[in-house]
């Protein structure tokens, strides 16, 4: 049984220009002490997965289908109410992207540890203070007594982000999600913090969800990683399985646009294109007109996601049985231009 | 830097402005028509006395040791010499101080919690009924003049009705509820504005938090959102208000002088609404360098109290 | 960058529209700023028809509408509102109709001119000391600090006992009490704005300094000055009635509100319309700019919608929308509000600061 498993997800915006179906039909799985990172590029839905997750959706945007499967809860069915006290914060809580404004500038680090530690457990004052110390000092901030007593702007980059992780471990959540913890930080600092993920995990064997657009720092973190593209997701794995043995096309683009220290430069390659409209996505797979190889099919219905391996799935009909002995169509080099037709005939670019 | 360096800094500021005003003052009497000493003499002074005069205040000297000499007596706190009454003008400002500081100081007492749970009521209710009616009245109070809304006032609790005494002052040490009875109105017609003005600031500043990133950190860890609002989004908006109170000093300072002419109080403003009647001009600069102090002041208190306030500022 | 993903998506979409169109379209959702404009724009008609009138038709309009505005009748004097005078008469029998309408001229003029010496002083003098910086930035600065430490109404009372008691001093006096307003907004726009990329990009594409002034700078921090310049429309409008009420702005026979609340005054007791109307005009009038002002402020700032929100529930909207045959023939104009994006923005800052009352 796992411990967070969604089927279905779907969070739509209702915007001026239209519907922005941020997340469309989103199915994934996270088991106890596991880790699993969420990677795409901006814009593919990943902030809004995991924020749709404890109901923190804002007008204009809206859950609109889905079923959370929490440790046994449905959250999809909880009131705001029941997941403000039962598991925001708690159960499952966030780490935010930019250390610099998650905190409240006018509270010590201290009082805003400890408020969360005594809003959501038994905890008295001192105790919830006593905590909040330890919890400083756990994530390796020297001086954690002192330093509890001080202000966010006194606190550097990297330590306000282990502030927050803290912050995020106060409670004992058997969840965590991290939404690109490391994004704001320097590079030398952001090995550091992924390290300490690395810590936690090994320690209180918390699940994490890592959502990044960086591949190098899923490497370092995560046990499996599914990818997403324009509100779905293509292609899940084990982490090194993804790497040696992509089988997603996007995934694939992914990798080869990816620098690793092993690689020559020559070898680089931008994914063509740019992701289109969430408003009107392509219709059928919504990869197809940045894909270098479509059937027909591509356009008329979204592939479903097909085993590929163990624990390993492609959404891709160019591991479907049925196309195995077609010769797809090949785009090569250049964008291949749009065509958002219904009838689902693929780019009208000509090589 | 640490909050002494920065209080240094602000007091420091303030000095070249002060020079400013008075510099500004020293250009106005010079520029007032007629020679001061005649306007000072009133009509058909005798020649030898102006002469006299004229070289007793140095007027025939060169300008810039008239502005020296200027300079030297503001800062021993001479502020001029009343034309029609022959006294110091410090004087007659400091027998009016308490009715003008008793105005000002009550308006501020009912206009600050006012504005600050209205505002806050707007944010909270952001775009809902609430905030419109409230941003409505809101705006309605800025757009009151205080001269027709102090008339109104009299035309319907002294006049229609007879609630309330159309003028008048008494000091609050004579008669308890009769000093309250006669500062009811002027003060309701000074506050006005005032919680208007900050009741606007209130919400957008409030708005502004709540839309902030620790906000969302809040939300997240699942802390309710009445605290989140009066706890965590409050405490941020307060700091930039702390200043426009300041700021707000001036409006009321200038407030004084038509309220005290309405309702016939005693003040500051009374006094030189009647000095600018009698031409007196050396009440009406006096009183332009009196309240540009008051005001520097006013401002440079609100300023030391944001830096005391706000810990990005005072522990650094 | 902490963004919202949904706001990510809109950006790439819809492509921006220029300034000032989109500003324009977006006051179209806003009652306040329509309100406002129509106020505003009836103040014009009257002002405009006033002046005409007066100029070239020797009061023909107003005298055939209301009865002459200077037209004393010793038999009328404090007469109450009646069919004939339909706001009663004053001190000196004329119609106070009349009067208040003529006295849409000063109130306009006054908004108009003491704003526009304000405006271009203030624009000129702050842009030019963000612009030098160094000790001009200060000495600049610091004095315009010094105009604005004395309060206003104090310091015109205090120029007209110098200049005398004429409007035209009047307008002078307040336009420069104005300016360190505007010229400390636009100085922390060309502060703010001289960091953008864009100006980098215009300097290494060879542009001399002061065409980026003019032609970068300038324009783009005009928006926060324009807000600036509606909303004191207001306190000008009303400051200058408070030196009249006092008796030391515009001289009768000219018929200014300000003044014609001076006399009413003394005879609240037995004629208080003479006191309600022009003051209400005055309240009226400030209140069409301050709407018309906060429209516009709340139309350019990037982060608010002015749409408001539907009252319908968000599975009707998306019934609605998803199902064309339920579609909203004249193009689904009601949105919902979006909420802010986190992020500052110095103008909103900038806007704020300068207001007054």
């Amino acid at each position: 049984m796992s411990l967070l498993e969604v089927s279905d997800l779907r969070t739509y915006f209702y915007t001026d220009g239209g519907i922005v179906r941020a997340v469309d039909g989103v199915d994934f799985e996270v088991k106890a002490g596991e880790s699993l990172g969420l990677v795409g590029e901006s814009g593919a839905g990943k902030s809004v997965t995991v924020k749709s997750l404890l109901g923190l959706i804002d007008v204009p945007g809206k859950v609109v289908d889905g079923e959370i499967y929490f440790d046994g809860q449905a959250l999809h069915e909880m009131s705001d109410q029941e997941l403000r006290q039962n598991v925001r914060g708690s159960d499952i809580s966030f780490v935010f992207q930019d250390p610099m404004s998650a905190l409240n500038p006018v509270y010590t680090v201290g009082s805003q540890i400890a408020e969360i530690v005594e809003y959501h457990t038994d905890r008295t004052e001192t105790e919830a203070w006593d905590r909040a110390v330890t919890l400083l000092d756990d994530v390796g901030i020297p001086d954690a007594e002192q330093r509890a007593d001080q202000y966010p702007h006194e606190f550097s980059g990297g330590m306000r982000q282990r502030v927050l992780i803290a912050m995020a471990l106060s409670c004992d959540p058997k969840l965590i999600i991290a939404d690109e913890p490391t994004t704001a930080l320097d590079v030398t600092i952001q090995a550091q913090i992924i390290e300490l993920f690395e810590e936690i995990q090994e320690k209180y064997g918390t699940a994490i969800v890592y959502v990044t657009h960086d591949l190098g720092v899923v490497r370092e973190v995560c046990d499996r990683v599914a990818v997403m593209y324009l509100g779905k997701i293509v292609e899940s794995a084990p982490y090194d399985e993804l790497y040696q043995d992509p089988h997603h096309p996007y995934t694939q683009m992914l990798m080869r646009s990816v620098v690793t220290p092993d690689q020559d430069v020559s070898e680089l390659e931008p994914i063509q294109g740019t992701m289109p409209s969430a408003v009107d996505p392509p219709s059928g797979c919504r990869f197809r007109t940045r894909c270098p190889r479509t059937f027909d099919e591509c356009g008329r219905y979204e592939p479903p996601r097909i085993q590929v391996g163990e624990n390993h799935d492609s959404a891709c009909l160019l591991h479907d049985d049925q196309f195995e002995k077609e010769e797809p169509t090949l785009h090569l080099g250049s964008e291949v231009a749009e065509t958002n037709s219904t009838s689902g005939t693929r780019g009208a670019h000509d090589e | 830097m640490s909050i002494y360096r920065y209080s240094a800094r602000r007091i420091l500021q303030i000095i070249p402005v002060l020079l400013g005003v008075f510099s500004l003052t020293f250009v106005m009497v010079h520029a007032l028509p007629g020679n001061p000493v005649r306007i000072y003499l009133g009509l058909n002074p005798s020649q030898s006395l102006e002469q006299e005069l004229l070289a007793e205040y140095g007027f025939n000297q060169p300008l810039w040791k008239q502005y020296l000499d200027y300079l030297w007596r503001l800062l021993h706190g001479n502020i001029g010499e009343s034309f029609v009454r022959k006294e110091p003008v410090s004087d007659l400002l400091m027998s009016r101080l308490g009715p003008t500081v008793t105005l000002m100081g009550l308006s501020y007492a009912i206009a600050l919690p006012s504005a600050l749970l209205l505002g806050v009521y707007a944010a909270a209710t952001h775009n809902e009924l609430g905030d419109h009616v409230s941003r409505f009245f809101g705006l309605a109070g800025l757009s009151t003049p205080n001269f027709w809304l102090g008339l109104m006032l009299i035309f319907i609790m002294a006049y229609l009705f007879d609630v309330l005494p159309a003028s008048g002052y008494v000091p609050f040490t004579e008669d308890p509820v009769a000093s309250i009875k006669h500062l009811i109105l002027p003060v309701i017609t000074l506050a006005t504005a005032q919680t208007a003005t900050l009741m606007r600031m209130t919400r957008s500043s409030m708005v502004e938090e709540l839309s902030k990133d620790y906000v969302q950190t809040a939300r997240a860890y699942g802390l309710p959102e009445r605290r989140i609002l009066l706890k965590h989004a409050f405490r941020n908006a307060l700091l930039p208000l702390v200043t426009i109170i300041g700021l707000q000093l001036s409006f009321l300072l200038d407030g004084s002088v038509v309220i005290e002419q309405i309702f016939a109080i005693p003040g500051m403003g009374r006094l030189g609404y009647n000095g600018l009647l009698q031409q007196d001009y050396g009440v009406i600069i006096g009183l332009n360098i009196f309240f540009a102090i008051l005001f520097l002041v006013g401002v440079l208190i609100t300023d030391l109290a944001y830096a005391y306030i706000d810990p990005r500022i005072r522990y650094n | 960058m902490s963004t919202d993903t949904s706001t990510n998506i809109q950006n790439k979409e819809f492509e921006t529209e220029s300034g000032v169109l989109a500003t324009i379209k977006e006051l179209r959702h806003s009652g306040t700023a329509i309100g406002g404009l129509l106020i505003v724009s009836l103040l014009l008609v009257m002002a405009i028809v006033s002046t005409v009138d007066i100029i070239l038709l020797d009061n023909a309009i107003i005298k055939s509408l209301f009865g002459d505005p200077h037209e004393m009748n010793s038999l009328q004097i404090y007469a109450p509102p009646s069919m004939e005078h339909p706001m009663g008469t004053d001190q000196y029998g004329r119609d106070v109709l009349g009067r208040i309408i003529y006295g849409s001229r000063v109130a306009l003029a006054i908004g108009i001119i003491a704003v526009g010496i304000g405006f271009f002083g203030g624009v000129t003098l702050g842009a030019f000391a963000a612009y030098k910086g160094g000790y001009v930035d200060d000495i600049i600065m610091r004095a315009l600090e010094t105009l604005y430490s004395i309060p206003g109404l104090v310091l015109a009372m205090t120029m007209m006992a110098i200049l005398g008691p004429s409007i035209y001093n009047l307008f002078f006096a307040y336009g420069i009490i104005g300016i360190p307003a505007y010229a400390r907004v636009i100085r922390s726009e060309v502060l703010s704005i001289r960091e953008e990329e864009y100006i980098d990009a215009a300097k290494a594409a060879g542009l001399s300094n002061s065409k980026i002034l003019f032609r970068e700078i300038i324009p783009n921090g005009l928006s926060a000055v324009l807000v600036q310049a509606t909303l004191s429309m207001g306190s000008v409008i009303i400051g200058a009635a408070a030196l009249s009420f006092l008796g030391f702005g515009v001289q009768p026979p000219t018929a200014s509100w300000g003044r014609m609340l001076n006399t009413a005054q003394s005879a609240l007791l037995i004629a208080p319309w003479v006191a309600i109307f022009p003051g209400l005009m005055i309240f009226i009038t400030v209140m069409g700019f301050n709407m018309l002002g906060d429209g516009l402020r709340d139309a350019m700032d990037p982060r608010t919608s002015l749409r408001s929100p539907k009252m319908e529930s968000l599975e009707e909207y998306a019934d609605r929308v998803d199902d064309p045959t339920k579609a909203d023939p004249a193009g689904s104009d009601e949105w919902l509000a979006g909420t802010a994006v986190s992020g500052k923005d110095a103008r909103k800052d900038a806007t704020d600061g300068g207001e007054r009352r």
